[in-house]
């Protein structure tokens, strides 16, 4: 890290920001916040002109605290899922063409009312469904390739698939399937394989049991499990997982976060009945607190974790394989002091 | 297993290295953006609740390529390209191509070749100083130079003596033609109180361009690679007579440096310290060296001067280093990582160099994702002796070589940029594992935003320099969406199209399908002949001919490819709406001529049957053919379709169906309405109106045709049932 560059704004923000995610591209930002009246939104964000500069894009009200976002691929357009604590999963879709002539409509019959210049239309939600009566404690999109559909996964140990009954109209979803995952009650995290052509999905699945991988099985349309995950200690359950990027290599790699413990796995071997796949425990990596959130970047060659003490760590494997510390990045009060 | 740890607080804090806002208490939320860069939020701790209340977004890239590096690397790549080619054919990389890659990277290749330590040592004493915190030979011989007088200066013979100990020869030869008294000599103006100091400077100089002119000070700089070259026995003769007159000579002529001495002692010691570094004295040169890298040269230069690289230098360098230690608690580091390096490098430890300069933290990687071109160069050098074979063996849990590795390290840097994503590709095509996939990933994160069509364009093109469809289809379907949700329903059309994605396709489409669902169902029960909505989509109809034109193309090219289905109704439908319209103008435009030729007046029948009519009606025939035979209209519409053309089914007078048409209707008709259409269900337009629409349109299509089955006579009774099946069923 020879240079590193280092910047940020604030957003103007009413009530405490719960959860916040970016898209890839880095075009969009959605953030969900709840006020001292338990009133709920999300707002959408678009980078301004100004360095680290957001403008706020569409604010929407909620019926429950949205805990976590996710962005769909770019080729499905400008989607965004989220879940509650209280079971609900949302669909939110930027402004149709048809809003955009609806709202144009609209505005031409009350023309006679005040011009606020406010006529840009908003997000809306283009779908919502309970999916549990305990709390959703993850979700994700399926690789782009597999088209439209969300992994749901909520704290009763159950994952639903729900999927979009076709590309840009996401109001319609069905439920694909739905499978067991722990018997235990808590939260569950879950990470796709990315996708490869031929081969069944595959699904990475944390509970407080362990973390297990999944297949689905198209001819039985069926999810079965394939390996359950040796995790260096078991006092902890999985609080998060996330499974590198594979591109050319000849394993794949997972990374599990427990406690404060991230374990590396390697996995390797065929999905065919005859063989078994075999997994491999090649790192621990020891926090000074409770890790809660892993991510591998984009090309898998670096894995960063964040930690309960506002640490975020990131790890790279050397030519021989070892996993080191190469830097942090430290969330501090007083950053912005230092800065200036 | 192995096990990291990052428990300890103080290992912790030594590998920050970046700050951002966050409250106590409050998570730190995080994803990764392109390349290296990481967004980071604050957000509230679920568990304790706190923090979250007035939070930052922030952003940290690291490693990012500074201007420099960015402006090399774009010079680089032309020949990196051209080396990598030839590298594939072959192992003998192409010369000029290697020429042009050194001259790129030219502090990378002497620090590698060490084929003149002392030219090297130069060149490069001015930023090991820097990073020292002395002050460099160089700024010391310009200071002296700039000087009036700097014979005396304090430092004009320390400086000198330095010169002459690191084989800068030339430098010494100016310095000492600044002295006072040579300068006086050479006006043949010097005082006969100051001739011996003008003698005395004048033999020194006179044997350093001696020594220049013969090449033995050039020949022993040339150090580690041209040692052999000056080892000849020759040379080695030549070399060491020079050095005993060096060290004859202050006992030669005693008397002069003696009446030198008494007038300046300062000239008289300089020139005796320059004849004692000439003679290799082993004092005189450790005493002109302020490191041991000074030494090291200066030993080559005086003393070594054929020394081998893995033979004799890795104990001189010990040698050195025990005279001048590196302090590496203080500033020394940099002399730490050169003694560490060159010991790897004189020892041919490839991997260990490779080690050496990846935990240095002095090197970009640029540096790292080059160095191994040079590192291949040196192994075919023979006398270097390095084997490269450590460096082409696949790493663990990577599978790439360590190359590869670096190279993808070093795109990753550039991914973060705007300026160098182009380029950022072209080093992912040069990783052969891994290249092809990270370029997948990385396109299809790019922003494409609806403004961005160059982008579009620019990444399309790469997708097809580097073979990536699937990519260029994403990115297609990616820049469709954009433009769909922008309003501009055309182009995202043409997008999708090129994607050859036909759900998205009928998707963005749906907009259209669903204005003529509405105009097909408000004109249920109108009997007269009208388009519908033919004028909305004059643009359209030209956007998707060209749709369905280059999909066919397409198709012949042997690709799998269907002509979208959508895309052909809606063609179909407005070439048969611009029918009808054409043949309602003709009706009228016949009617205002009878009128205008005070004709008598006519029926509608009479006019249908003149020449232009017939042509019209034929024209609308002949595109609701069209439109049937390309089995491409959705089922639920067909009723009403059918409906929209009873006036033309009903004009007797001109007969533009023939009988095998109405056949083929009766035949469509049954086929279309024995399978349930799946999309009615779902249809934004399938309400109670629909429904009802369907069944009148159904009936009164059913009787129009089987009152023109039965005016012609050739349909047989028992298919009529069918159709009363049918309308039961609706």
């Amino acid at each position: 890290m020879s240079t590193v560059k280092v910047g940020w704004s604030h957003l103007p923000l009413q009530g405490a920001l719960i959860s916040s995610q970016q898209n890839l591209c880095g075009t969009r930002l959605a953030t969900s916040t709840e006020d001292d009246s338990q009133s709920s939104e999300i707002q959408i964000w678009e980078p301004g002109l100004g360095q680290g500069e957001w403008n706020l894009l569409s604010q929407i009200q909620t019926p429950d605290p949205i805990v976590q976002f996710v962005w769909a691929h770019q080729e499905f357009g400008f989607l965004l899922s989220g879940c509650s604590s209280s079971g609900g999963v949302y669909v939110w879709e930027a402004p149709r063409p048809q809003d955009s002539k609806a709202n144009a409509d609209e505005a031409a019959a009350v023309e006679d009312e005040e011009m606020n210049g406010e006529d840009e239309p908003e997000w809306k939600q283009r779908f919502g469904m309970k999916c549990s009566t305990a709390p959703i404690s993850d979700l994700v999109f399926v690789p782009r390739q597999l088209g439209l559909a969300l992994a749901v996964a909520s704290e009763d140990g159950n994952v639903c698939v729900l999927e979009a009954e076709r590309p840009m109209a996401p109001n319609a979803w069905a439920l694909q399937s739905k499978f067991m995952v722990s018997s235990k009650k808590g939260p569950v995290c879950l990470a796709w394989r990315p996708f490869t052509p031929c081969l069944a999905p595959l699904l990475v699945v944390g509970s407080t049991e362990g973390a297990q991988v999944w297949q689905y099985l198209p001819s039985f349309m069926k999810w079965q499990k394939v390996v359950a995950l040796p995790l260096s200690s078991s006092a902890h359950g999985v609080s998060s997982l996330h499974w590198a990027p594979t591109l050319g290599r000849q394993v794949d790699l997972l990374a599990v976060a427990h406690g404060c413990f991230v374990d590396i796995f390697s996995l390797a071997g065929s999905l065919s009945s005859q063989d078994k796949l075999n997994c491999e425990l090649l790192a621990s990596l020891e926090h000074s607190s409770n890790v809660w959130k892993v991510e591998f970047n984009m090309l898998g060659n670096c894995l960063a974790s964040a930690t309960d003490c506002n640490h975020v760590h990131l790890w790279k494997s050397d030519f021989v394989g070892a996993w080191q510390l190469v830097s942090v990045i430290q969330g501090a009060e007083d950053a912005e002091e230092a800065e200036a | 297993m192995n096990v990291s740890t990052a428990a300890d607080a103080q290992q912790v804090e030594n590998q920050v290295v970046a700050r951002v806002p966050c409250a106590a208490g409050a998570r730190l939320q995080f994803s990764w953006g392109l390349g290296a860069e990481l967004r980071l939020c604050e957000i509230q701790h679920p568990v304790s609740k706190s923090g979250g209340v007035e939070a930052a977004q922030s952003n940290v890239v690291w490693s990012a390529p500074s201007a420099s590096h960015k402006a090399l690397s774009f010079a680089v790549a032309p020949h990196q390209a051209k080396l990598i080619q030839g590298s594939c054919g072959g192992k003998d990389a192409d010369a000029s191509g290697l020429v042009a890659l050194e001259h790129a990277v030219w502090q990378l290749l002497e620090m590698f070749y060490v084929k003149d330590m002392a030219r090297w040592l130069e060149d490069n004493e001015g930023v090991i100083c820097r990073h020292l915190g002395t002050r460099s030979l160089q700024e010391r011989l310009n200071d002296a130079m700039e000087s009036v007088r700097p014979d005396v200066l304090e430092d004009y013979w320390p400086c000198l003596q330095s010169l002459v100990a690191v084989g800068r020869s030339e430098d010494a030869l100016s310095l000492l033609a600044a002295h006072d008294a040579m300068k006086m000599q050479q006006q043949c103006d010097i005082p006969t109180a100051m001739l011996p100091q003008g003698i005395l400077a004048a033999a020194a100089a006179g044997i350093l361009a001696a020594a220049a002119a013969a090449g033995i000070l050039a020949a022993a700089a040339a150090g580690i690679l041209a040692a052999a070259a000056a080892a000849g026995i020759l040379a080695t003769a030549v070399r060491a007579s020079w050095q005993q007159q060096c060290r004859d000579l202050p006992t030669q002529c005693a008397d002069l440096f003696q009446g030198c001495a008494d007038i300046n002692d300062k000239t008289a010691t300089g020139v005796l310290a320059i004849l004692s570094v000439l003679g290799g004295d082993e004092g005189h040169v450790a005493e002109s060296a302020s490191n041991w890298l000074d030494l090291l040269v200066s030993e080559l230069v005086h003393q070594h001067p054929n020394v081998k690289a893995q033979q004799h230098l890795h104990s001189l360098m010990h040698r050195c280093l025990q005279v001048h230690p590196i302090d590496a608690e203080g500033k020394d580091q940099v002399l730490e990582l050169m003694f560490n390096l060159m010991e790897a490098m004189v020892e041919s430890e490839v991997q260990r160099v490779v080690e050496v300069l990846s935990s240095s933290g002095a090197v970009s990687p640029f540096f790292m994702a080059h160095m191994y071109e040079l590192m291949y160069t040196s192994s075919s050098n023979a006398r270097l002796g390095m084997s490269v074979s450590v460096i082409e063996r696949p790493l663990p849990l990577f599978g790439g070589d360590q190359v590869e590795y670096w190279r993808l390290l070093f795109a990753e840097t550039l991914m973060s940029h705007p300026s160098t994503w182009k380029l950022a590709l072209d080093y992912l095509a040069w990783c052969p594992l891994h290249g092809a996939d990270a370029a997948e990933s990385f396109l299809e994160a790019l922003p494409y935003g609806s403004e961005n069509t160059q982008l579009v364009h620019r990444a399309l093109h790469q997708c097809t320099e580097h073979n990536l469809s699937a990519t260029a289809n994403s990115i297609c379907r990616t820049a469709g969406c954009c433009a769909w949700y922008q309003g501009r329903i055309g182009e995202a059309v043409r997008w999708f199209a090129r994607a050859r994605d036909e759900r998205r396709l009928a998707g963005a489409l749906e907009p259209a399908m669903l204005q003529i669902e509405a105009a097909l169902v408000s004109n249920v029960g109108n009997y007269q002949a009208r388009a519908l909505t033919a004028d909305n989509y004059g643009d359209l109809a030209t956007l998707l001919e060209t749709v369905i034109t280059s999909s066919s193309e397409t198709c012949k090219e042997g690709s799998a490819t269907a002509v979208p289905t959508t895309a052909s109704f809606l063609l179909a439908f407005v070439k048969l709406q611009r029918a009808i319209q054409g043949s309602i103008h003709t009706q009228s435009d016949e009617l205002q001529r009878a009128i205008q030729g005070s004709i008598h007046t006519q029926s509608d029948e009479a006019l249908a049957g003149t020449s232009d009519a017939r042509l019209a009606y034929a024209g609308v025939r002949d595109n609701f053919m069209d439109l049937v035979n390309h089995n491409a209209v959705p089922k639920r519409l067909v009723p009403s379709l059918l409906f929209s053309i009873i006036p033309f089914l009903e004009a007797d007078g001109c007969m533009p169906f023939t009988s095998a048409d109405v056949q083929s209707l009766t035949r469509w008709l049954s086929s279309c309405l024995a399978v349930p259409d799946p999309l009615v269900a779902k249809s934004s337009v399938s309400t109670p109106l629909h429904a009802r629409h369907i069944k009148d349109s159904t009936a009164v299509s059913i009787e129009i045709i089987e009152s023109r089955r039965a005016s012609g006579r050739e349909i047989e009774r028992s298919q009529i049932s069918i159709f009363g099946g049918c309308k039961i069923q609706v």
